[in-house]
């Protein structure tokens, strides 16, 4: 029995993967196709949010305020019309206002506070390491600060500093590369789970054979397409 | 030298990769799985939580993030079912409420827990920050019927002491940390665990230090050690060895990248003189 959706998924995925090879037509449908579904799903999501969250309380009388929401809503659509394309301006004030204010309410306790508050710490821990931990922040946090301020006249201890500061910013780096390598890989792994489950392994074989196939056929005719117009140009 | 070098064609790096992700998952090797600190603080909160208490369950997760955030939340939620608290579930992507009941939860052991008693799925909430602002300050405002049932929220027994953030014992965001700590952490000060992408974990560990953060579990790494903490086989132990095998084949990739510009390097400065 022939299970349509694990077919599918097994396609579509070699259909991407089969972009590191070359571009390919496998390639390209399963670009427009992702491009297609995520359009109309995304549509439909939207118009059933705008029923769900605006038009039902607006239509039982439980909330007419929503009226405004929806007038704003249609406002940012005067954008595509040269003529009145300022008043799409104002529901994007609104837009921008809503999520600074919302952000800002907290962001100054939460990322700015919080964390200066966080590096006022004893050097002197009850364990050593703790202690080591302890000194490198506080050692890394102010030669990181330091390497941001250009003023000043440059001094063979400020050089100093700076450079710490730098080997700190590089460690981050370091370490957010590594990590940025672990998700790209895990993204990776993910699939290849998927293509080899014991459901999917079958097809990925007479798939992945076919596809293989297909492409060779296809280099062989474009070679010898091409070998016909130089024949011909000559 | 140049003709030793068949890895300049990069194919030949993808067909390497594919070959060192495949074999793991094929043949498992059971490479150790070394517990962080993030990943036990987590477990140990959990772990902590008594019989009945109630936990937020926010999430981004979506098809093309599941890779990464699926093991984390999988873990965590499993967990969750486990220790017999009652869970709601709130999405902030559209995928969310889709995913978490057709993938997620088939996928766990709930206990016996009933739809509407012990957990809820309040669906998914357009607006990103605003939308969590919003419901972390009043739930009945924002989300008027649940997902599966389409039954009002003031009608399901679980959400009956419900009306907003403080009134859970424990919130688990999955996606990135910092909407959920200036949403959920900050002005309610209720615990947050995040699950969060693995290219995000360096960047909170500041949060995770200062005390915002009770607890992370960074991507798929993080679940493999979640997992084995739990003593339930899930995507992230199967993939924890083509992890490791892969950030090996990296790791070799970049010293031979470096012997290499280092021995061309110094052979053009020979060239030159």
């Amino acid at each position: 029995m022939i299970d349509f959706s694990i077919l599918v998924a097994v396609f579509f995925t070699l259909c991407v993967y089969s972009f590191l090879y070359k571009e390919s037509p496998f390639w390209r449908i399963a670009e427009q196709t992702f491009i297609g579904l995520a359009l109309g799903y995304t549509t439909i999501l939207a118009i059933k949010n705008i029923i769900d969250v605006a038009w039902i309380p607006i239509s039982t009388g439980k909330n007419y305020w929503f009226i405004g929401s929806i007038i704003l809503g249609l406002m940012l659509y005067t954008r595509f019309i040269r003529k009145y394309s300022w008043i799409s301006r104002w529901p994007m004030a609104v837009l921008i206002g809503i999520g600074t204010g919302v952000a800002m309410r907290t962001v100054i306790e939460a990322q700015i506070v919080r964390q200066i508050s966080a590096t006022f710490i004893s050097l002197m821990a009850d364990t050593a390491q703790k202690t080591f931990n302890n000194i490198c922040i506080v050692i890394m946090v102010v030669t990181s600060l330091f390497y941001f301020t250009f003023t000043g006249a440059p001094g063979k201890v400020s050089g100093k500093i700076r450079t710490i500061g730098r080997y700190t910013l590089m460690l981050t780096f370091g370490a957010t590369f590594g990590y940025t390598v672990l998700t790209r890989m895990t993204l990776l792994i993910g699939r290849f789970t998927f293509l080899w489950s014991l459901g999917a392994r079958y097809y990925l074989l007479v798939i992945g054979i076919i596809m293989l196939l297909a492409l060779a056929l296809k280099e062989k005719i474009e070679k010898l397409v091409q070998g016909k117009h130089s024949s011909l140009s000559f | 030298m140049e003709k030793y070098v068949v890895w300049k064609d990069h194919r030949w790096i993808y067909l390497l990769l594919i070959v060192v992700v495949s074999i793991p998952i094929l043949s498992p090797i059971g490479l150790p799985v070394p517990i962080s600190k993030s990943t036990m603080m987590s477990f140990d909160l959990i772990e902590k939580l008594p019989k009945g208490s109630k936990v937020l369950v926010s999430s981004v997760l979506a098809g093309g993030n599941w890779p990464d955030l699926g093991p984390p939340e999988t873990a965590l939620v499993q967990h969750l079912f486990r220790r017999g608290v009652k869970i709601v579930f709130i999405g902030f992507a559209d995928e969310t409420p889709t995913i978490t009941e057709t993938t997620l939860l088939p996928r766990i052991n709930k206990y016996g827990a009933r739809y509407g008693e012990d957990y809820v799925n309040l669906g998914f909430l357009a607006g990103g920050e605003s939308a969590m602002a919003a419901f972390a300050n009043d739930i009945r405002k924002v989300v008027t019927v649940d997902f599966v049932l389409k039954k009002p929220i003031a009608e399901i027994p679980i959400m009956k002491d419900i009306y907003k953030c403080s009134d859970f014992d424990l919130v688990i965001h999955i996606g990135m940390a910092e909407d959920p700590i200036r949403q959920y952490f900050t002005p309610f000060r209720v615990p947050l665990i995040v699950g969060v992408y693995g290219m995000m974990g360096p960047h909170y560990i500041p949060y995770l230090e200062a005390g915002q953060l009770s607890g992370m579990v960074i991507g798929l790494r993080g679940a493999a050690e979640y997992e084995y903490l739990l003593g339930f086989k899930g995507e992230g132990l199967m993939g924890s060895d083509s992890l490791s095998m892969t950030h090996l084949l990296v790791a070799l990739f970049c010293i031979l990248g470096n012997v290499y510009y280092f021995i061309t390097k110094t052979k053009r400065k020979g060239d030159k003189r």
